[in-house]
């Protein structure tokens, strides 16, 4: 309780700027919101089908021209003058909703919408929000629907390498499901899982990202001219809404790709009112190989299990209360399991057992009220546990019984390699309607962080009867410390309609961090603009200043569960980041939408191992491996989509830099030099297509163009100095013996370009209570071989020397089929 | 039933089969890019208080050639200490030979001139020598494995960065070695008792001072930084070290005592650090030069070398 109320006095004694410009900038907020209206029509748009809200759908009044967008809740509010108003509903794939009624009180409607015929099947498509009316730049809606139809490997469909498709996000290596965004590293992207952060998203490797796409409803990514409501992160914002459930009827869909079965079902409960969804998916893998396994040790002497699967369970309740309140109750859980285990049968006098299991993932549990307060005023409300940990495990252990000529010995080693974080957060959200020129979203969020960073223990207990029954035991422990922190946000941003022309959206969060004796005070001020320079032809611009409090210390570009996410300390400081970005965009009607947006990103105290250190093999603390320094990148990005027709799909485009510099006192790296980025690529290109042959069958491909990867390779060997005493004298005439590699700079090297076809089919057919799809596709479709990695390979044999650089590739053409049933 | 089995068989058959055909990874030579081959000029020099000063001039040869280093021959070479030029006279190889001996508080710069290259220069100043008496090495024979420790008492010098690194030689050929060499048997199996100065204890402070990694040779790379101008007691541990008439020891051993300049210190700690074992799993560590252009290192170092004796004693405890 001291403790607590320490850190409230801390934070109450934060700088007198820091609370003046937040009581400022609310009062400034409801200044501007303070004009006249009328009456308010409120309410939410849903889908007439299964009842699940629609995110985004419009809301326009045609007289008045003024409109509304619903939030992430499906919720809307629209303020009008007294008088007869003709309300138009749109969304993407559904059929749009006329109404004209007299406005004479406040009115609220629950518009049910029909799912457009004609967008049953599915279609790919890259949606802009709002395209060029939107006051919000550098984001991307993607409709989940349209992410399944992309050609992706082993047939699984993969909401982060859908996004890796779009112009501003980069792939890491080759199939890898993290992304870079504008020159960011792989941890300054922020997953939100029904607004919950979510640390590890990657399965296998890094290979498949943590979304089952069967339990997703919307995603937004937001690369840049972030609103005030987020922060936590520099780069990007992926904001994931999962689906609340069918609220009339039970439907389901199982599918069987090439690595993983899922099962998705949802409906009512008892009436409309409560709905659930529950999603699951696993690999099988580990159990079609335990007959190959087994056979391995069918001939020896041992018994053997060994296998990988990953899982991970979505699931949701929703119960509406009535039209104004709704609770959710969500629940995430996913994990990567490694196991083997092998036990001797070698004798009956002696056995021995080694048991090694590593398991790592995320789990969120999160409790969600909504409430429309007044028709102006929507409140939502989150209480969330998260947790992301990894444990690895060995156990060892021998036993040998006595016979005539020794007596009875055992032995038991364990070794447990544990790291943790655990969060509890308490999260309002606030959107105000004063009227239809003014959307101001408000509130703030409280998170209490428990990091456990690295706790590696031993464990030996060794018993011999041969030394006078003697026992000998040992138990180590070392651990790098737990670490408390608590992290506070408040924010207010407006999305202000100037004129016809002009609209604006600005705003500030005021974001803290207490750690250690520390307290990190940021105002982080947000700012994005468009002006309309005719119909469907707009410029925009946008900054925004964002801040970071933990970092994820990788020393590969694969995600391993070796990653270690680290709060902010009393000696690393937080990341920061400046983005400014303008963009022109065109809807070239009939044709296709047109987008090119320019960027600069400056960042700082970026994080970065030492030269030659890692996770592994130092008794140093994190703190003491690790440097920071600086980093900048600038870009530019150009978009062109169709999203309607037989034909659809989008070329991207992205030219861009990023350089790091890492030259303060003590913190060097590459000789206080400029170096490129790990993900560094000036050029990188996509086109994805795709055309409806008929309502049975639809066709998609990708080909995508990357400039290598930088790597750091040491080509040069030179020799090693060495101070020779007089007396021993033995000067090498020809150089000394000793030789060293060091590479010339980091990231000094450059991989072969990148780039790959992918093709898909889908084939559809119904039946009388359900409907199946088979998807056909082929990854990597003319076989390129495109680097994974770089590395030099040295051999000495009784022929001579044999040194070459080397490069491996992992994925040739794969087909692959999957097949899904939909009821 | 038996259709399905069979079916079943054939599924895993398959899937065993892509799964393989998946996961062979491809592998393919890549071309070199011609300026990643160049060679570059590699001056490496460290001058100490023991020898008579040279400096071995090399080119740098491209990883997948195998040989020497080719010496460069064509330099001119000279050393400003104190303000005073001394020039090369003499060149054996690759090494250019001085006849100027370090000495501590010497302030040195090395130019060194080759045609067709920019000048490469770098500065360095011969540190203190180190202050202590000579080391007790004892072993205690009542351990279950013979194991002793090397005692020093060494004096830091106040007010000033001071690195020390300490290591093993043979005394008479000076090769930094990490082992004791002894006779074993009557069959002449010589076996090789540990010396780890890693493993090591400051007895009159609660401070640990290695800096990072262990390199080849256990050897105990630090610095003055948390205990600068007092005189520690320092244990360094021995394992399996008994000389008895039926296991002799074969050589004599020296422990080397070196006061490093701080490019030395760097240079050193950078080399072990990029012959470590973390470095599979780290970025290639980029190992210090303290020269103005090309790669090596102009770095002073004073040595003393204490020859071991060692005592045998039974533990009290």
């Amino acid at each position: 309780m001291v403790y607590a109320s320490t850190r409230l006095s801390r934070i109450l004694r934060m700088p007198f700027t820091f609370k003046y410009l937040l009581l400022s900038s609310i009062l400034l907020m409801l200044c501007a919101a303070a004009t006249a209206q009328k009456y308010t029509v409120s309410g939410s748009v849903i889908d007439s089908t299964s009842g699940e809200t629609l995110i985004g759908a419009t809301v326009m009044d045609l007289r008045s021209g003024k409109g509304a967008l619903t939030n992430n809740q499906g919720h809307f509010s629209l303020t009008l003058h007294s008088d007869s108003v003709f309300l138009r509903i749109s969304y993407v794939g559904y059929k749009t909703i006329n109404e004209s009624f007299v406005l004479k009180n406040n009115q609220k409607r629950v518009y049910k919408m029909k799912s457009s015929a004609e967008l049953k099947t599915v279609v790919i498509r890259s949606e802009r929000i709002d395209n060029a009316k939107s006051s919000q730049m550098s984001a991307i809606q993607v409709p989940i629907e349209q992410l399944k139809s992309i050609p992706v490997l082993f047939g699984e469909a993969d909401l982060v390498k859908a996004l890796q498709l779009l112009p501003g996000v980069q792939s890491g290596s080759e199939g890898n499901s993290g992304f870079y965004v504008r020159g960011g590293g792989p941890d300054e992207n922020l997953f939100l899982l029904d607004g919950v952060p979510l640390y590890n998203v990657s399965h296998l490797g890094g290979f498949f990202s943590a979304f089952n796409t069967d339990a997703i409803k919307n995603v937004t990514l937001y690369k840049g001219s972030f609103p005030a409501h987020f922060s936590g992160r520099l780069s990007s914002v992926l904001d994931i809404t999962t689906n609340n459930g069918n609220d009339k009827k039970l439907h389901g869909n199982a599918s069987i790709g090439f690595i993983s079965a899922k099962l998705n079902l949802e409906g009512p409960i008892k009436s409309e009112r409560t709905t659930f969804c529950l999603s699951g998916r696993r690999t099988y893998a580990d159990y079609l190989l335990q007959p190959l396994v087994k056979r391995i040790a069918d001939n020896r002497d041992y018994k053997l299990r060994a296998g990988y699967y990953f899982y991970d369970i979505n699931g949701k309740l929703t119960h509406r209360f009535n039209d104004r309140s709704r609770l959710f109750a969500s629940y995430y859980m996913g994990s990567d399991v490694v196991y083997t285990r092998i036990r001797t049968l070698a004798t009956n006098v002696q056995e021995q057992f080694l048991n090694f299991n590593t398991r790592w993932g995320n789990i969120i549990a999160s409790t969600r009220w909504n409430y429309e307060i007044n028709p102006k005023l929507f409140m939502n409300i989150t209480a969330a546990y998260t947790r992301y940990s990894n444990k690895v495990g060995v156990n060892y252990e021998t036993s040998t019984l006595a016979t005539e000529t020794e007596d009875s010995q055992s032995s038991e080693f364990k070794m447990d390699y544990i790291s943790k974080i655990n969060d509890f957060s308490l999260r309002a959200d606030f959107d105000y309607t004063p009227n239809p020129d003014h959307l101001v979203k408000f509130g703030g969020y409280a998170i209490y962080h428990h990091f456990l960073p690295e706790v590696s223990s031993a464990h030996l207990n060794a018993y011999s009867a041969d030394l006078m029954n003697s026992s000998f035991i040992l138990d180590t422990s070392v651990n790098s410390g737990s670490v408390n922190a608590e992290e506070l946000s408040a924010f207010i941003e407006d999305d202000w309609s100037l004129n016809e022309a002009v609209k604006i959206n600005y705003g500030v969060n005021l974001s803290g961090f207490a750690v250690e004796s520390r307290f990190y005070p940021t105002i982080q001020p947000r700012l994005s603009g468009r002006v309309m320079l005719g119909e469907g032809v707009s410029v925009k611009a946008g900054y925004s200043y964002m801040t970071q409090f933990m970092h994820l210390l990788s020393t590969t570009s694969v995600s391993m569960p070796t990653d270690l996410w680290v709060p902010v300390t009393n000696n690393i400081d937080p990341m920061y980041a400046h983005q400014v970005a303008a963009g022109f965009f065109y809807e070239i009607r009939a044709i296709a939408d047109l987008s090119l947006e320019a960027y600069y990103k400056k960042m700082s105290n970026l994080l970065e191992y030492k030269d030659g250190a890692s996770f592994w093999g130092s008794s140093e603390s994190w703190e003491e491996k690790v440097v920071l320094g600086d980093g900048w990148a600038y870009g530019l990005e150009f978009l062109m989509q169709r999203n309607f027709g037989n034909l659809t799909g989008w070329i991207g485009y992205t030219w861009s830099k990023s350089m790091r510099l890492f030259d303060r006192p003590g913190q060097e790296l590459n000789d206080k030099k400029p170096f490129p980025a790990k993900y560094d690529r000036r050029h990188d290109f996509s086109i994805v297509l795709s055309y409806k042959i008929n309502s049975r069958i639809d066709i998609s491909a990708t080909w995508v163009y990357s400039t290598g990867n930088a790597a750091t390779l040491s080509l040069q060997e030179y020799a090693q100095a060495q101070a020779t005493a007089d007396e021993y004298a033995e000067i090498d005439p020809e150089g000394w013996n000793g030789y060293l590699t060091s590479p010339s700079g980091r990231n000094n090297f450059r991989m072969p370009d990148y780039h790959r076809m992918d093709i898909s089919a889908n084939f559809h057919r119904e039946f009388k209570n359900c409907s199946r799809t088979i998807n056909v596709s082929v990854y990597n479709l003319y076989n390129r071989k495109n680097p994974y990695m770089i590395y030099e390979s040295h051999e000495y044999s009784y022929a001579g020397y044999n040194g070459a650089l080397v490069q491996l590739s992992i994925f040739p053409i794969l087909p692959s089929v999957a097949y899904t049933l939909k009821f | 039933m038996k259709t399905n089995k069979t079916n079943f068989r054939i599924f895993v058959s398959a899937f065993i089969f892509s799964l393989s055909f998946i996961l062979a990874s491809c592998e393919k030579v890549v071309e070199f890019d011609i300026d990643e081959t160049e060679r570059a000029i590699v001056v490496n020099a460290l001058p100490n208080t023991d020898s008579l000063l040279f400096v071995n001039i090399t080119y740098s040869r491209f990883f997948l050639d195998n040989g020497p280093f080719e010496a460069v021959t064509n330099a001119s070479v000279t050393v400003d200490v104190n303000g005073i030029p001394y020039t090369s006279t003499q060149r054996d190889g690759a090494n250019y030979l001085f006849s100027y001996r370090s000495t501590a508080g010497d302030t040195l710069t090395l130019h060194v001139n080759i045609p067709g290259h920019e000048s490469i220069t770098g500065t360095t100043i011969i540190p203190p020598l180190p202050d202590m008496p000579t080391p007790v090495a004892e072993i205690d024979t009542l351990q279950p494995i013979d194991s002793g420790d090397i005692l020093i008492s060494l004096s830091d010098p106040s007010e000033m960065e001071n690195y020390y690194y300490i290591y093993l030689t043979e005394r008479d050929s000076g090769i930094q070695w990490n082992m004791f060499e002894r006779k074993w048997d009557t069959i002449d199996t010589v076996i090789h008792p540990y010396f780890n100065c890693l493993n090591h204890e400051i007895t009159n402070a609660d401070v640990n001072v290695s800096e990072g990694m262990m390199d080849y040779f256990n050897s105990l790379l630090f610095s003055d930084r948390q205990i600068d101008g007092q005189t520690y007691e320092i244990k360094l541990s021995l394992m399996m070290l008994k000389d008895t008439a039926e296991h002799p020891l074969l050589k004599e051993y020296s422990l080397v005592v070196e006061s490093l300049s701080p490019e030395a210190f760097r240079y050193i700690k950078e080399v072990n650090a990029s012959q470590s074992m973390t470095q599979y799993f780290a970025e290639p560590t980029q190992i210090f030069s303290n020269l103005s252009s090309g790669i090596g290192i102009f770095a002073g170092i004073a040595r003393r070398e204490y020859p071991l004796t060692f005592t045998y004693k039974e533990s009290t405890e």
